[in-house]
């Protein structure tokens, strides 16, 4: 299953919106970068700074107004694109399981092989014994593995993630954080992964592109010199680790 | 059943002082808003013997309970209810299921909201009752003008709410749906209509409680059978008593569908947490 994800080019990339007085707002503005095949590439920046819009353009839910977004697909998965939204994005009005199964809606698959695909993401996610609750039986720690869950089963070429976790507790967020690295890992789908946490993109990326705000743009690019699998326990005493988040700090507190 | 209740007996034995404290004034609780309404009833029944209240306009509940059961058994009730309940079930459906299908489709669509948003605002506020004359103009004195005029009432709560109840989901949930690629089917049937759900029932429910203000009005007006000519042929020859009777069945009537409507909502919408 390696190397399946998608490549992924964005160049001179601009959105504006109008506001209700009709004055326009330059929200994203000649955002250029490139997510090579089955890479771990996160986007930080301040709220506001427009990443959760680039990232709604390239999961074909917000149009552009400048600039080209280009998603080179392998072929060999069976979904495009699939997106783990920021909060409560699982339906409240489906048990776990049908939640975890509406992704495989879409794609024509026998019962029994929906069925398979469905009964590995709930135990990959450790909800197997919750598969017939409904989300307001759920923690939100647990609400989140179902959406991730939700998304892996459709077994996409590339993976975007806005915020998955920024409404946990910081216990709740390493365990989430971990797994996800963990499923990552088995599966290398192409991610791209927003987040305002610098700590928590470090622990994540392999490439990391920092944002700053009106006008939305890109500021640098930089590499996550760590090695995988990573124990994000363990990373975070690694003066290597500090050094990165410091040098994240520094950048934007430039802007 | 009974090893349920010995289960609880058993755990409750266990239980601290304030769980039993708890338990025990929820026992007090059940009991008194069961013993109330005998209360008031048994108070009513000694001033209505006491000539405190006038007899002529509140007779006893014993002779209520009487005339009630020799109106039962000789058929006759049950004639005027089962017309009664047809009137409501037929207006009801024909009224709610175009009004669910109308609501999803303008919740859905700001066009159609501008079109037909100003003709419902407009004729929403028509007390029906006002257009039951033309009604049985149109349809005549039949089963038909009944169904109608319940139908029309049962109609715009119903569209409204349901409106409301799918502008009330949260967009992330079409994003979700987008973003999977969710059929167009899917996309009404798995996230449109139980999204609008809840909204939904609230407007049953309301629908529920004024079509039976329109039924027995309609049933005033121009009917042969139901519990509305039940009230009103009793007002005519004074049989008060079996007014009262007609008056305790259109409670009854009520109390139960209101009862039916929130067992099937418990049904249909499992996820929505219940309050008792």
């Amino acid at each position: 299953m390696t190397g399946q994800g998608a490549q992924i080019v964005v160049d001179r990339l601009g959105k504006t919106f109008h506001l209700a007085s009709g004055r326009p707002v330059n929200a994203v503005s000649e955002v250029s970068f490139d997510v090579r095949r089955a890479e771990f590439f996160c986007i930080v920046g301040p709220s506001g700074c427009g990443k959760t819009t680039v990232l709604r353009i390239l999961a074909g839910l917000e149009t552009k107004s400048s600039g080209s977004v280009e998603i080179r697909y392998a072929n060999g998965a069976k979904a495009r694109c699939a997106m783990v939204f920021q909060e409560q994005s699982v339906f409240p009005w489906m048990t776990v399981e049908n939640n975890i199964a509406f992704g495989l809606r879409s794609q024509p698959l026998a019962e029994t092989a929906r069925r398979d695909i469905v009964r590995y993401y709930l135990d990959r996610v450790g909800l197997t014994a919750f598969a017939d609750a409904y989300p307001h039986q759920l923690s939100g720690g647990m609400k989140q593995r179902v959406s991730i869950a939700r998304a892996f089963a459709t077994d996409p070429e590339v993976l975007l993630m806005d915020e998955p976790f920024a409404a946990l507790d910081e216990q709740t967020k390493l365990v989430l954080q971990e797994e996800l690295l963990r499923i990552w890992d088995e599966t290398r789908k192409t991610v791209v992964y927003i987040t305002h946490g610098i700590e928590e993109a470090v622990s994540l990326a392999d490439r990391i592109a920092v944002m700053t705000a009106r006008p939305g743009r890109i500021k640098e690019i930089l590499p996550v010199e760590l090695g995988r699998p990573r124990d994000l326990a363990q990373l975070r005493r690694e003066p290597r680790f500090g050094e990165q988040v410091y040098r994240i700090w520094g950048l934007l507190r430039q802007a | 059943m009974s090893k349920a209740v010995h289960a609880t007996s058993a755990w409750s034995a266990k239980a601290d002082p304030a769980e039993r404290r708890f338990l025990s004034r929820r026992k007090t609780e059940v009991a008194l808003s069961l013993t109330s309404p005998f209360l008031l009833l048994l108070l009513w029944e000694a001033m209505s013997r006491t000539q405190v209240l006038d007899m002529r306009f509140f007779p006893a509940p014993s002779s209520i309970v009487s005339t009630f059961w020799a109106f039962a058994a000789s058929g006759e009730l049950w004639l005027h209810l089962r017309t009664s309940l047809v009137r409501i079930a037929v207006g009801f459906a024909m009224g709610a299921v175009p009004a669910v299908l109308l609501g999803l489709f303008l919740g859905l669509s700001r066009v159609a909201r501008v079109i037909v948003n100003p003709i419902i605002y407009a004729l929403y506020p028509i007390p029906k009752v006002a257009i039951l004359p033309l009604i049985m103009l149109i349809f005549g004195l039949g089963e038909l003008s009944k169904y109608v005029i319940i139908a029309i009432a049962v109609f715009f709560l119903v569209v409204v709410n349901t409106t409301a109840g799918v502008l009330l989901i949260d967009s992330i949930y079409f994003d979700v749906a987008k973003n999977f690629n969710t059929s167009r089917r899917d996309f009404y049937l798995k996230v449109v209509l139980p999204g609008a759900l809840p909204s939904i029932f609230t407007g049953l429910k309301l629908a529920m409680g004024v079509a039976l203000i329109v039924l027995i009005t309609a049933e005033f007006v121009g009917a042969r059978n139901g519990i509305g000519v039940v009230i009103f042929e009793s007002w005519q020859v004074f049989a008060i008593e079996r007014l009262f009777v007609g008056l305790v069945v259109i409670s009854f009537l009520g109390y139960v569908l209101a009862l039916l409507l929130d067992e099937l909502e418990r049904l249909v919408v499992p996820w929505r947490r219940h309050r008792a």
